[in-house]
């Protein structure tokens, strides 16, 4: 388990990270989000033993980052946003270099170098030249250094920026995996990311941990509103006259389908009460519209995570 | 420590510096002693030595520029400090890798004896005195490297500011003939690398020279430690 008290960094008299605490646990993914310069890298560096906090710690496992930093680095695996890679080494090289400063046992080096490339889907690339991999695959390696040892907490800062579809979704893959017997912290600015990997969240802005929970319960707390998409088929003027009957209260917006004209998509909210539901859907029925689907809308969160980021 | 001597001793024969670095010193210098020996008949290795120091200011540099520089540079320095690695045995590993470059160069230097023993009759006093000198003043050239390569990110700028620290201290014996700069009360004679390398080569181990060598050394290296240190604590 990791547990970060009030961890502060001040560099040059200026507050970068503010009492940020937070805790994980086994198997969780925990998304780091916030604006550029929010002070994400900096808490991922302190928690990689790469700078020390000003005030405030963190203990993994019991030990203290700062009074058992070497114990504590041991259980660390750490990808900062530029792979720190040695371009000279070819790809196994530098896995084994790694292993090594990493105090992998000498005997059990290679089946931990095989295993990571295995995961990380690098063996063809295994004894290229660092420097002469592309984008993706030096991410991938730069990954591969992380879990290296099964580490206990895995940090990773933006592991994803700047790959292709295909890549971010191996990537999802392999941290998935990783995170069945590490915890993970990484940072992104990738809202698909978090959505689709992140079991918590930490907000956090101008240094300070702004929110940290669930993901679908930031800012979302229940609006009182029920957002429906439906797909319906007949008269558009039939339509509009069912959804804005003021006994409902909805607001609503219709999307013809450009292929098939009859095809109508309705986003629709409307105070949250299933009566209302039931009702408008009856009425669409009574007045021979074909309700096709029917399907809870979830929340903009997008929006709201923009919102946040652009907030003062 | 060892994992580190071995990751930096990879790194000088992977690139090219080992490649021109050790041969070019070996060229350099031969080429001075066949001068002395069968040009000016000198069957002595201490104009060999005074050349050897004089290459070593700048070689040195081209062997020690990226050792931290590079590291910074590339952003692996960040992972090497989340790693179990302390800063002692991160700069110890560095520090042995470049001398082991040196022990390399002088080693390969040992050839020009063969000419010297068949030509004449050498002593041999001089020339293991000479030997442990220049070691002493390359161990030192090495640390103020170092420390230096730890100052930037850039290597370059390592590399040149690293050769103007060792001018400075191979000349610095001179400001003495300055008669503006007289008012400075300070050793010159005795803090410059020269006038040790001097003794060696005459065939002396003086102590205080090693002491003032090994002194030296150390300042530097206890410099560059406590830099990496301040980076590592931010």
């Amino acid at each position: 388990m990791l547990e970060v008290q009030n961890l502060t960094k001040k560099i040059d008299g200026k507050t970068i990270v503010k009492d940020i605490s937070f805790s994980l646990h086994e198997g969780e993914i925990l998304g780091f989000v916030g604006p550029n310069g929010a002070g994400k890298t900096t808490t991922l560096r302190m928690l990689a033993c790469c700078t020390l906090p000003s005030s405030g710690t963190a203990t993994l496992d019991g030990s203290d980052l700062i009074k058992n930093g070497m114990a504590v680095r041991r259980n660390i695996g750490y990808l900062p946003e530029v792979p720190p890679l040695y371009e000279y080494m070819k790809v196994i090289t530098y896995l084994k270099t790694i292993a090594r400063l990493k105090g992998i046992p000498k005997n059990s080096v290679a089946e931990a170098v095989d295993e990571v490339i295995e995961k990380c889907f690098i063996h063809k690339m295994a004894v290229r030249e660092i420097g002469k991999l592309s984008k993706g695959y030096r991410q991938r390696v730069g990954l591969a250094q992380a879990i290296l040892g099964k580490p206990r907490l895995l940090l990773l800062d933006e592991p994803t920026s700047g790959l292709d579809p295909g890549q971010i979704s191996e990537m999802r893959e392999i941290i998935r995996t990783a995170a069945t017997k590490s915890m993970v912290i990484f940072s992104t600015h990738i809202l698909q990311e978090i959505q689709n990997l992140c079991h918590r969240i930490v907000l956090i802005k101008n240094g300070a941990l702004q929110y940290q929970g669930r993901l679908d319960q930031y800012g979302l707390a229940d609006d009182g509103i029920t957002h429906l998409a439906l797909r319906l088929q007949g008269e558009t003027e039939i339509i509009e006259g069912v959804l804005s009957n003021p006994d409902h209260h909805t607001t609503f917006r219709l999307e013809k389908n450009s292929n098939v004209p009859a095809d109508i998509k309705a986003t629709v909210q409307f105070p949250e009460n299933p009566d209302t539901q039931t009702a408008i859907l009856k009425e669409l029925l009574n007045n021979n519209i074909r309700v096709l689907e029917v399907s809870p809308l979830a929340k903009d969160l997008e929006q709201t995570i923009l919102d946040f980021m652009r907030s003062e | 420590m060892l994992n580190i001597y071995r990751k930096e001793l990879f790194n000088y024969f992977w690139s090219p510096i080992a490649y021109i670095v050790v041969p070019v010193f070996l060229l350099i210098s031969g080429y001075f002693f066949s001068f002395s020996l069968y040009y000016l008949k000198l069957a002595t290795m201490s104009n060999a030595f005074h050349n050897m120091s004089i290459l070593l200011l700048l070689l040195v540099p081209v062997i020690t520029m990226r050792l931290i520089a590079e590291e910074k540079n590339s952003g692996t320095l960040e992972l090497l400090f989340s790693m179990p690695v302390s800063i002692g045995s991160l700069l110890f590993g560095k520090f042995l890798a470049a001398v082991t470059l040196l022990v390399i160069m002088l080693a390969g230097s040992l050839i020009f004896i063969v000419p010297l023993i068949v030509h004449a009759q050498p002593d041999f006093g001089p020339i293991l005195t000479g030997y442990l000198g220049i070691f002493l003043i390359g161990t030192c050239y090495i640390s103020i490297g170092l420390f230096v390569s730890s100052l930037t990110e850039n290597q370059i700028v390592a590399a040149l500011g690293t050769t103007a620290i060792l001018i400075l201290f191979w000349f610095i014996r001179y400001i003495g003939n300055f008669e503006a700069l007289q008012f400075i009360n300070l050793p010159f004679e005795f803090i410059s690398t020269s006038t040790h390398q001097g003794d060696f080569v005459r065939g002396l181990i003086n102590f205080s020279s090693v002491v003032y060598l090994l002194s030296l050394s150390a300042l530097f290296y206890g410099l560059a430690w406590l830099r990496v240190h301040l980076l590592r604590t931010g």
